[in-house]
């Protein structure tokens, strides 16, 4: 919870302008820049954990 | 030719969607040009199409509405019938939501995102969810956040959360808030235990609180961050992810099991399906509208013959095993709904115009109204003449049965409360229902004393 809470201050301030029709929301689009960055990393985790077990499945499959 | 331009669309500054001859199109202003050609070029139209996510469209031949700002007009294939999602049972929004989120990755392979993600512009077609807006997407810019995260989260993520965790028919209040659910409100909403899941912690709280905090503060552009691909990437996959893992196993309602539980013989239940389907053949109806269709096991009579049929119940659990049933035997031609009878959907949004209530969807060619009437006339109350005149609105058609007061459903209903309905018997129902109707065919339902009629409106 604390991570999440310093990432979201951390880049409270990271934002640009949307062009858009549909108004983002303020909150949502500061917010959104801080959970996406934690998202990519679990992310990365996810792609390592499913090669890995791919891996380790193959190398079964060869024994 | 007259066109008119439809209420649904007109957030868009891109385009709209209008009717001519009966006939939807949608007109694509100039503004959009520059997208719209990138959408087609890159291959992405075809890919979504081809999966049966993005309703197919061919170039049109008419006059655009507004010349000067129109680029072209295409046709897209024609939905049969418009439904909201505050009319879906849980796996139609969460199947909708899914859809969504895949049409997302698959533009963001092609170099386009999605710039909106509203629920309403998914529809039912052919037993499956699919995109009916086809200037939804733009080009996508790396270092931009997704405008739609918002949307998506207050129209899927929220509402199914809250039907998942807490209650099912806290789905209605989609039709309350027809921006989505305000996440601040779904957060009071969700029991704590929603929050043990990370995605939910962050999309629907965090998120809530971040939205209060920045409230009315637009000022606040310092510096710039890169946002990745990596990022974008990684949230539309959590979001999947909190949407796959969203579960409602429906309980063991009145109506989810009435089948199961209720009284019909097996003579009964046989001669009623043969009558039904002698007078869907009679009427050769290309719309069929169920009302009261508990798990669809009428309006399978008409789906399988090729028939658009909709079936409608109030009750979720039933809706949601209609729909799963319907899923599993790959029947495109049903489509169950939530409805109550006694509340239809009302035309909503601005001027009541955005989303259209039943009568303005219908008429069907034909209506059927099986194990009904008793619940409209004696359990709420409600006169032969007002059930006819509102049926009346709905169909060209009529499928009805008349149950008797000596039946035991009728019997149970009165069971604790006094019997004020001196006025229900055969004689009033085929005269009050002759004002509006005239009577076709009636059959005796073998082994039940209930009478099935076929009535033809004598008004639509």
């Amino acid at each position: 919870m604390l991570i999440i809470i310093t990432l979201l201050l951390l880049f409270s301030f990271a934002v640009m302008p949307a062009e858009a029709y549909l108004d983002p929301g303020t909150g949502s689009y500061i917010f959104q820049i801080a959970a996406a960055f934690l998202l990519s990393g679990l992310l990365l985790w996810k792609q390592f954990w499913r090669k890995a077990i791919n891996l380790l499945g193959r190398l079964f499959k060869i024994k | 030719m007259e066109s008119s331009q439809l209420q649904s669309s007109w957030r868009d500054p891109n385009g709209f969607v209008f009717r001519q001859n009966g006939v939807i199109y949608r007109q694509i202003n100039k503004s959009y040009a520059a997208d719209y050609r990138l959408f087609l070029s890159s291959g992405l139209y075809n890919e979504l199409t081809e999966h049966g996510l993005l309703i197919s469209h061919e170039s049109a031949k008419v006059a655009p509405v507004t010349p000067d700002s129109s680029y072209q007009v295409i046709k897209p294939e024609q939905i049969p019938f418009i439904s909201y999602p505050y009319e879906w049972c849980f796996s139609q929004l969460k199947s909708a939501a899914l859809t969504t989120l895949k049409i997302e990755q698959s533009a963001l392979k092609h170099g386009l995102t999605l710039k909106d993600a509203s629920a309403y512009n998914i529809q039912f077609f052919r037993g499956r969810p699919i995109l009916i807006d086809t200037l939804s997407f733009e080009q996508y810019h790396e270092d931009q956040p997704w405008t739609a995260y918002r949307q998506f989260c207050q129209h899927f993520l929220g509402p199914l959360a809250l039907m998942s965790y807490r209650d099912v028919r806290l789905g209605k209040l989609l039709q309350v808030f027809i921006d989505g659910l305000p996440l601040d409100l779904a957060h009071k909403l969700l029991p704590v235990r929603a929050y043990a899941r990370l995605s939910f912690l962050l999309h629907i709280k965090l998120h809530a609180k971040a939205q209060e905090k920045y409230s009315g503060r637009k000022q606040l552009l310092h510096h710039r961050q890169k946002y990745s691909r990596l990022a974008r990437f990684g949230l539309v996959d959590n979001l999947c992810s909190a949407i796959d893992s969203l579960k409602w196993r429906p309980p063991k309602t009145t109506w989810g099991n009435y089948y199961a539980e209720h009284n019909y013989s097996a003579v009964a239940m046989r001669a009623k399906k043969n009558l039904v389907e002698d007078f869907i053949k009679r009427v050769k109806p290309h719309s069929v509208w169920d009302l009261g269709a508990n798990t669809g096991e009428f309006s399978r009579l008409a789906s399988a013959a090729g028939i658009h049929t909709i079936g409608f119940d109030n009750d979720p659990a039933a809706v949601e095993r209609a729909y799963l049933t319907a899923v599993a035997d790959k029947d495109i031609n049903f489509l169950p709904l939530v409805l109550d009878l006694f509340n239809p959907s009302p035309g909503l949004g601005w001027a009541h115009q955005e989303r259209d209530s039943l009568i303005k969807r219908g008429p069907a060619d034909l209506v059927l109204a099986l194990a009904l009437v008793h619940h409209l006339a004696i359990g709420n109350n409600l006169s032969f003449n007002s059930i006819a005149s509102f049926l009346a609105m709905l169909g060209r058609w009529l499928i009805i049965e008349f149950v008797p007061k000596t039946d035991s459903q009728i019997m149970k209903m009165l069971l604790f409360r006094k019997d004020i309905f001196s006025d229900y018997n055969l004689a009033n129902f085929e005269q009050d229902f002759r004002f509006f109707f005239t009577i076709e065919a009636r059959s005796v339902i073998p082994d039940s004393g209930r009478i099935l009629y076929l009535m033809r409106n004598k008004n639509i």
